[in-house]
Parts: structure tokens; C-alpha cells; sequence
């Protein structure tokens, strides 16, 4: 039974992979087989190309940050605090979460417009600041954590910023990883927002390149998609094992 | 594992950055530099003809082209959008010449006073790209 499932595994697994390596053999592919020309054409010959790849690290790394500064006294409050209307609230919050983005989108955009954040960068930053997915996971994986450490550190102090700081963000080590992981993977593959809230082309995102790489000229297209593939893949391998536990940590609890 | 992990990070990130930094000289460098100027016009004999079918001989200013510049062929400058950027190319100019003079060859047709010729030390092709000598 086990070598099934391990075959059958390995054969989904196998479905998943093959669009990354056909994607990487497209790459070096040329009009007369192997060719490293659709890299000489990209970063050497479409200089769109760089500002695109520094803006979706920016964007990712600032939005990751930010969200963890924000999520960690969200759910922090959500497992300590008792106050009314508490489970509601985090109800609210589960919908929230399942919300398709094309349902927030045009809301988000008039409320840019308005605000004058259309064609700036904080207009992608801004409305990603909050996730409610991010609140939820450290959630249930505080639940977890060990509450005696939490109330020898209210005996010491009454500041609930250094209780959370000092006793229980490093119980969090696991669960922050894996939330952030997750974040800069949603933020480094967003494309519908820097599509419609960014005007000027050097603001834009990788994502959006690759998505209009067939207006450049040269095979641009697969070179490009194999270097957005790279950075998620460095952060998943540097934080793979976090990941694992800090998701399965959170339901075994 | 993972100290290989930071020395590929460390170099993905560097090259990245050095060619965001560098890749648009490198780019340059490998295209030829020419050096444009509107084509020269010499005085050519030509006829006119009077309304009454008088005949009169006299010079007129005409596009000129040297020999030498129809040896190695005749490269207009143009400029065209590639990849969000505009850029120099050059095409070839398919002259037609006329009278010579002084070892310069009248152009009938093919070239414009408008146009840019291009000089330069490399070979040109058609539709190349090119640097714009300052």
C-alpha cells in the first residue's frame, strides 16, 4: 500500500513539475536547438527587464515585512485579549480570506484613485498590508504555544508589547517563517493589481513582464519565466522545513 | 545544503545587480558607433525649360554621394521603438545617382535632404541597431 501511494505521489508530483522543466528546456531552446540567445535577448538587449525584477523584490520584501509587524499583535490579541464580539470578528475574518481578489478589486481601485495612489507604488503596498489568511494561521498556532511562559512574563512586566515581543514571537519562529513564505509567494505572483493600479512601466512588476513578453521582441518569454521562478525557489528551499512544521504544527493543534 | 543555498542567493543577487547595473553598456559595446550627417549637395549642371520651350543651362544644389560612400553602401538612420525604448537602426538606401562631378554622384532618387547618412569603422547590416557616436 505504501509503494502505491508513493507511486501515485511521485506520478502527481511528476504532473506538477513538468511545466517547470519544459519551461526550462523552452529557455534554452533555440531556432536551431540548444541557444542561449532568449538570455542574451533579455538581459542584454531589454532593459525593462531589470527595474520590473527589483520592483517584485521590493514589493514582495516590503509587503512581507509590513504584514508580519501587523498579523503577529493581530493574532497575538486574537489568543489573548477577551473581549466582545471576538469570535465574530474572527469569522468575519475566515470570509475574508475566502474572498476572490476580483471581488475587492474594483473597490480597491476607486478607493486609490481617490486617495491619488493610482500609479504609485504605495498603491500596491497599502492594500496588502492587512491578510486575514496570515491572522488565522498564527492563530491556531498560538494556541499551541505554551501559556505559562506568557504568564511568567506578565509577572514581570505589564508591557503586553514586551510580552509579546520577549515570550512569544520566539515560540513563533516556525509559524512566522512559514506565514512569510507564503506571503512573498502571493506577493511575487501577483499580477492583476500592478496590471491596473500601475501606469508607468518601471513601476511594474515581473509578473506583468511576463505576461506582455510577447510585445518585446526576441524569446523572451520562458528566460524570464525561469528567473521569476528563482527567487521563490531559493526563499522555499531556505524555509521548505519551516513551512512543513510551521502548517502542521497549527492543525495538530 | 544551506551554505550552498546562500552562495547561490549571494550570486544570483549579484549578477542581477551587476547586470541591471552594466548589462546596457555591455549591450552598447558590442554595436557599432557611426556618426550621422544630413547628405552633402553639390552644384550639378542641369536644364531648365521656359514655358515658350526656351532651354537653359544652369547648376542646381543636388543630394551628392562619393564614390566611395556607393562602394560601401549608402546606411540611412532611423529610429524605431524595441522593447519600451527607443532606438537608432539603419537601413540601406537604394540610390539611384545621375551626373558625377568633381568625383561626387549626383542622387536622382533614394535619398532625401531629411535623411541622416551614417558613417562608421564597422560593417553595417540591414536594420541594424547602432550607437549614435557623440
Amino acid at each position: 500500500m505504501k509503494k502505491i501511494s508513493a507511486v501515485l505521489l511521485a506520478l502527481i508530483g511528476a504532473v506538477f513539475l513538468l511545466p517547470v522543466i519544459l519551461t526550462v528546456i523552452m529557455s534554452f531552446r533555440g531556432e536551431k536547438g540548444f541557444s542561449l540567445q532568449g538570455y542574451w535577448d533579455l538581459l542584454f538587449d531589454c532593459f525593462v527587464f531589470y527595474p520590473m525584477f527589483w520592483n517584485s523584490i521590493i514589493y514582495s520584501a516590503v509587503i512581507t515585512a509590513v504584514q508580519l509587524i501587523v498579523i503577529i499583535p493581530c493574532a497575538f490579541g486574537f489568543s489573548q485579549a477577551k473581549f466582545k464580539g471576538k469570535n465574530g470578528l474572527f469569522v468575519f475574518y475566515i470570509v475574508l480570506m475566502m474572498m476572490p481578489l476580483q471581488v475587492t478589486i474594483l473597490p480597491n481601485y476607486i478607493g486609490l484613485r481617490d486617495m491619488g495612489l493610482i500609479d504609485n507604488p504605495l498603491g500596491i503596498i497599502l492594500p496588502l498590508i492587512f491578510s486575514p489568511f496570515g491572522v488565522v494561521v498564527m492563530h491556531q498556532y498560538m494556541k499551541s504555544t505554551d501559556s505559562s511562559v506568557i504568564e511568567a512574563a506578565r509577572l514581570e512586566t505589564n508591557s503586553i508589547v514586551r510580552i509579546m515581543l520577549t515570550s512569544v514571537v520566539p515560540q513563533l519562529r516556525v509559524c512566522i517563517s512559514a506565514v512569510a513564505l507564503f506571503v512573498f509567494a502571493d506577493c511575487w505572483n501577483m499580477v492583476e493589481q500592478p496590471m491596473l493600479f500601475l501606469k508607468t512601466d518601471s513601476l511594474k512588476t515581473l509578473s506583468v513582464f511576463i505576461s506582455n513578453a510577447q510585445n518585446y521582441e526576441g524569446n523572451l518569454l520562458f528566460p524570464s519565466a525561469v528567473i521569476f521562478i528563482i527567487p521563490v525557489l531559493l526563499l522555499y528551499l531556505f524555509y521548505g522545513e519551516s513551512l512543513e512544521k510551521g502548517l502542521t504544527l497549527g492543525e495538530l493543534s | 545544503m544551506k551554505k550552498a543555498l546562500v552562495v547561490i542567493t549571494a550570486v544570483f543577487f549579484s549578477a542581477m545587480g551587476f547586470l541591471s547595473l552594466f548589462a546596457r553598456e555591455i549591450h552598447n559595446s558590442s554595436l557599432p558607433r557611426v556618426t550621422a550627417a544630413r547628405p552633402e549637395t553639390r552644384p550639378f549642371p542641369t536644364e531648365f525649360i521656359l514655358e515658350d520651350g526656351t532651354v537653359i543651362e544652369g547648376t542646381a544644389e543636388r543630394i551628392a554621394v562619393t564614390r566611395e560612400q556607393l562602394e560601401q553602401g549608402i546606411f540611412v538612420l532611423y529610429y524605431r521603438e524595441k522593447n519600451g525604448e527607443r532606438r537608432a537602426f539603419v537601413r540601406r538606401a537604394e540610390v539611384v545617382t545621375g551626373a558625377e562631378k568633381d568625383g561626387y554622384f549626383e542622387v536622382i532618387s533614394g535619398l532625401s535632404s531629411n535623411d541622416f547618412l551614417v558613417q562608421s569603422d564597422r560593417l553595417l547590416y540591414e536594420n541594424g541597431e547602432v550607437i549614435l557616436a557623440e
